[in-house]
């Protein structure tokens, strides 16, 4: 697989990964909020619970005179049951739990006590009423009764009084049947009593009746009230409420497990690619030695490619070279040939007068000499030495043999030139005369100028710069090489001028060529630039040159002009 | 474990606040009636929505009802009808209350069965003989095209109009229907000279009949439930006050037979007629009826008056927003 391939699968890997939780986590109740919003909405129904209590006691006491403040803490305490049930008791939240079956029997709970406290005020309200107004009408019939002489209707009012407040404010110690006997008992006094007294018997009896009911009832509503199990039910929901969070906890476990899972599969993930990476780098490591040996190989290669093109170079330069030199040397060699047999012919014309003087001067030594033979002999030498022609006497044969040992000397200075050329190492540095270096270079180049016209326009007193004899005949031969190239084999003009400029020694070679375009121009110095035919050039002359003059801190100028010719100048150092 | 041990530290202290919030109470003024309060909490904006929905008569199915219609805002919130009328000339077949310190009832509607205003709001535009319309659904309906609705709800819900939206608005609004200030408000707070001494000698006569025993507190009744004819069988009485059953209607208790929510007696003198079914036209006879079937016993003419002074005492300022 490829890298980048991997790595993408990872990330979005990472990144499904992440959401995932993201995702598990937000869908998780904040369980530290929800305990301590919880934990203090029970706080605060258990506290408005007891507030309910003890304002019911307050009211029954008549130490509150309304029911206002009841009513604001009843009312606190339904809302916030029911803040409960729309918020973290939700039915649908909560179903199917132990929660849920807790809630609703508090919330029933909460429902019945409402109506406990609601049936409470109701009975109580009556009760208050009755049990100020039943001592009052009792107390106006009793004088009513004493005034009539009615004694024992007077002491039973009087005795319904005292039962029925005893009863009322804080029971009897008579049994609730009797205490509610006096009802009717008083209703009964109606036939002894006077009759305008009718009506307020009936109410007495009345408001009795109702104390005593009304009693009971209040005292029975608030003892539901109190005995309420609301508060003692909170525990409860609260430990339920706990158990369904420890349920949802399962859920903050299986984010938890998926969390882990999580980590260890990026571990896993981040592990693959630190090996991948790792690999990934000793190849590296091991691609970049072989890179390096295979550019350190082509860069041997160059270079000895280089060097074999320079060398080359130099035996193409040699080769022309030794034309030029055979051309040379053919010439005194032709005539010197020609000479030795000339004198070879004329020393063989020779011989017969030669043998006529060893006759002679056998015949003069003889003691026994006749003066007829020697006389005979000495004509017929006469003879043989008027036979030879003028063109063999020995003048002429020294004229040849002195033309002969003029060639002889041209061959050795050409050999001379010969010899410096071939010796290819750094020579030492040198006093060198750059005129005598141009001529040189005329007569080894002379085959290759061929019929072109030569110009020389030589310094007389040029100073000597410092340089290597061999380096500068080959600077000087490549130029005149390329110049040759250049122009026309018959109409073609070098000329080679020299001059002092300054504190450098200028020589130029100027052609009447086909001149170098501004693009090649800029090229020409460059190793193996050439405009020739494949296998003509070697396109190093002018690069060797190059590096030659810079060698010898010098310069190298070319200027041309396309159709006109080039003009190329050396600047040498003088020597100091 | 639920922290018992702070809760039962946290319960001590606050019954020993709610002691000493009692004393202070109590300190103030041990009266069974208290002022009506002269600050309330408002969102003046969801106020301002409010009431415009509360005269809004496309609340209704046929655009001839609002909820102002029944509770007269010039008048005192209620009307002179003794049942209202709802679409198409029906009529209900309980007395408007006055919609003035409503929210001071502990629950809304003469038999208690809303919870709060926003509640009771919810009611009469669905109920087919008051506002009429088939379903909350219907309503929105016909508000959406309403932009000024809408704008303000986005503003002050940050949601559409919605059912919601109007019945919490126009709760706010009824809020502010406060009459504070009465002349016995006035008395209760230190002003000896603001009611005068047959009121002051009504207000006696109102305790000691027992009439406080159930109307007492700020807004004089509106805090608990009682029983119609508690000490004399109503059916005694020739208005047709015994047919209704009241909160037995809600609850099917035996004991809520009749049972109705004891109403305020802050504007009683203003809003005649009387009872759940606005049988009664007097303020003399509803009194009468009241001493005779609650408190069984009869009063003299004088005293009857004297109550009705000191019940002319209760009526306070018009509410300002209104």
């Amino acid at each position: 697989m490829k890298n980048s391939l991997l790595f993408a699968l990872i990330l979005l890997i990472a990144a499904i990964g992440g959401l995932g939780l993201l995702y598990l986590g937000s869908n998780l109740p904040d369980n530290d909020l929800a305990n301590r919003n919880v934990n203090a909405q029970l706080l605060k129904i258990d506290n408005l619970d007891s507030s309910v209590n003890e304002l019911s006691l307050r009211s029954r006491a008549n130490l509150d005179t309304n029911y206002d403040l009841l009513v604001r803490s009843t009312v606190a305490l339904e809302r916030a049951v029911s803040d409960l049930s729309l918020g973290y008791f939700n039915q649908e939240k909560i179903s199917g739990s132990l929660l849920e079956t807790r809630f609703n029997s508090f919330k029933a709970t909460a429902e019945i006590k409402s109506d406990q406290v609601e049936d409470f005020k109701s009975h109580n309200s009556v009760l208050r009423n009755s049990e100020k107004y039943a001592p009052m009408v009792g107390s106006q019939l009793s004088l009513i009764a004493r005034e009539n002489a009615l004694l024992d209707v007077e002491n039973l009012y009087r005795q319904a009084v005292i039962d029925t407040l005893e009863f009322a404010k804080q029971g009897s110690t008579k049994p609730v049947g009797e205490v509610s006997g006096y009802a009717d008992r008083i209703s009964q006094t109606e036939s002894v009593m006077p009759q305008d007294a009718a009506i307020k018997i009936l109410e007495f009896s009345k408001h009795v009746s109702t104390a005593i009911d009304a009693k009971q009832k209040t005292d029975g509503y608030l003892g539901q009230i109190l005995n309420s199990s609301l508060s003692d039910q909170i525990e409860d929901l609260y430990n339920a409420w706990s158990l369904w969070q420890s349920e949802q906890d399962n859920s903050q476990k299986v984010l938890q497990y998926c969390t882990i899972a999580y980590v260890a599969t990026m571990l896993a993930l981040i592990g693959v690619l630190a090996f991948r990476l790792r690999s990934l780098y000793n190849n590296l490591d091991q691609e970049v030695d072989a890179k390096a040996k295979e550019i350190k190989v082509a860069y041997e290669n160059l270079h000895s490619s280089e060097r074999k093109l320079q060398q080359s170079e130099k035996m193409a330069s040699l080769g022309q070279l030794v034309a030029g030199v055979a051309h040379e040397i053919n010439t005194p060699l032709g005539y010197i040939s020609s000479n030795i047999d000339t004198i070879k012919l004329k020393l063989n014309k020779m011989v017969p007068v030669l043998n006529k003087v060893e006759e002679l001067s056998d015949a003069a030594s003889n003691p026994s000499r006749e003066k007829t033979a020697l006389n005979t002999l000495l004509k017929e030498q006469i003879v043989a030495f008027r036979k030879i022609d003028a063109g063999s006497k020995p003048e002429r044969i020294n004229t040849l043999l002195k033309d002969s040992t003029e060639g002889l000397l041209e061959i050795k200075s050409i050999v001379d030139s010969l010899t410096n050329f071939s010796h290819v190492e750094d020579g030492p540095l040198q006093e060198v005369d750059v005129n005598e270096r141009i001529s040189s270079t005329l007569k080894m180049c002379a085959n290759v100028v061929g019929d072109r016209k030569i110009i020389t326009n030589l310094s007389d007193d040029l100073p000597m710069v410092s340089g290597v004899h061999n380096q500068i005949l080959q600077v000087f031969t490549n130029i005149i090489t390329n110049a040759a190239h250049a122009t026309d084999a018959q109409q073609g003009v070098i000329t080679v001028e020299t001059a002092l400029k300054d504190s450098d020694v200028e020589i130029a070679f100027i052609d009447n060529g086909s001149g170098i375009d501004d693009e090649s121009l800029t090229r020409v110095l460059d190793p193996f630039f050439t405009t020739k035919e494949v296998g003509e050039g070697t396109g190093l002359g002018l690069s060797i040159a190059h590096q030659i003059v810079d060698a010898h801190k010098g310069e190298l100028n070319i200027s041309s002009t396309v159709g006109e010719g080039t003009r190329v100048a050396v600047l040498l150092p003088v020597s100091v | 474990m639920f922290q018992k041990g702070f809760l039962r530290q946290l319960g001590v202290l606050t019954v020993a606040v709610l002691g000493v919030t009692l004393s202070t109470v109590k300190a103030q003024s041990g009266e069974p009636i208290q002022p009506l309060p002269t600050n309330i909490k408002i969102n003046d904006s969801i106020a301002a929505l409010g009431k415009q929905l509360f005269f809004d008569k496309r609340l209704s199915v046929d655009d001839t009802i609002s909820c102002a219609s029944c509770h007269d805002i010039d008048g005192w919130g209620a009307e002179a009808k003794s049942v209202s009328e709802g679409v198409k000339k029906q009529l209900g077949e309980r007395n408007s209350p006055t919609v003035f310190n409503s929210g001071l009832n502990f629950k809304q509607f003469w038999d208690g069965r809303a919870d709060d205003l926003s509640h009771q709001a919810s009611g009469p535009v669905v109920n087919p003989i008051e506002m009429g319309m088939p379903s909350w659904d219907k309503v929105l309906e016909k508000l959406e095209g309403d932009q000024e609705y809408q704008k303000a709800a986005n503003q002050l819900f940050g949601s559409a109009l919605t059912k919601d939206v109007i019945v919490e608005a126009i709760a706010e609004y009824e809020k502010t229907l406060l009459t504070p200030n009465s002349p016995f408000d006035r008395y209760l707070k230190g002003d000896a000279g603001a009611i005068s001494d047959v009121q002051k000698k009504g207000y006696e006569l109102f305790k000691s009949y027992g009439c406080v025993s159930c109307h007492q507190g700020m807004n004089v009744g509106g805090n608990m439930f009682q029983k119609f004819g508690v000490l004399e069988d109503i059916a005694m009485n020739d208005r047709s006050l015994s047919n209704d059953l009241g909160r037995y209607m809600v609850t099917n208790n035996e004991w809520d037979k009749r049972v109705f929510k004891v109403p305020s007696l802050r504007l009683a003198t203003k809003t005649a007629p009387y009872f759940h079914n606005g049988s009664v036209p007097t303020i003399e006879e509803a009194v009468d009826i009241m001493i005779k079937f609650q408190l069984g016993r009869s009063v003299p003419q004088q005293d009857r008056d004297a109550i009705i002074k000191f019940l002319e005492s209760l009526v306070g300022e018009k509410p300002k927003g209104s």
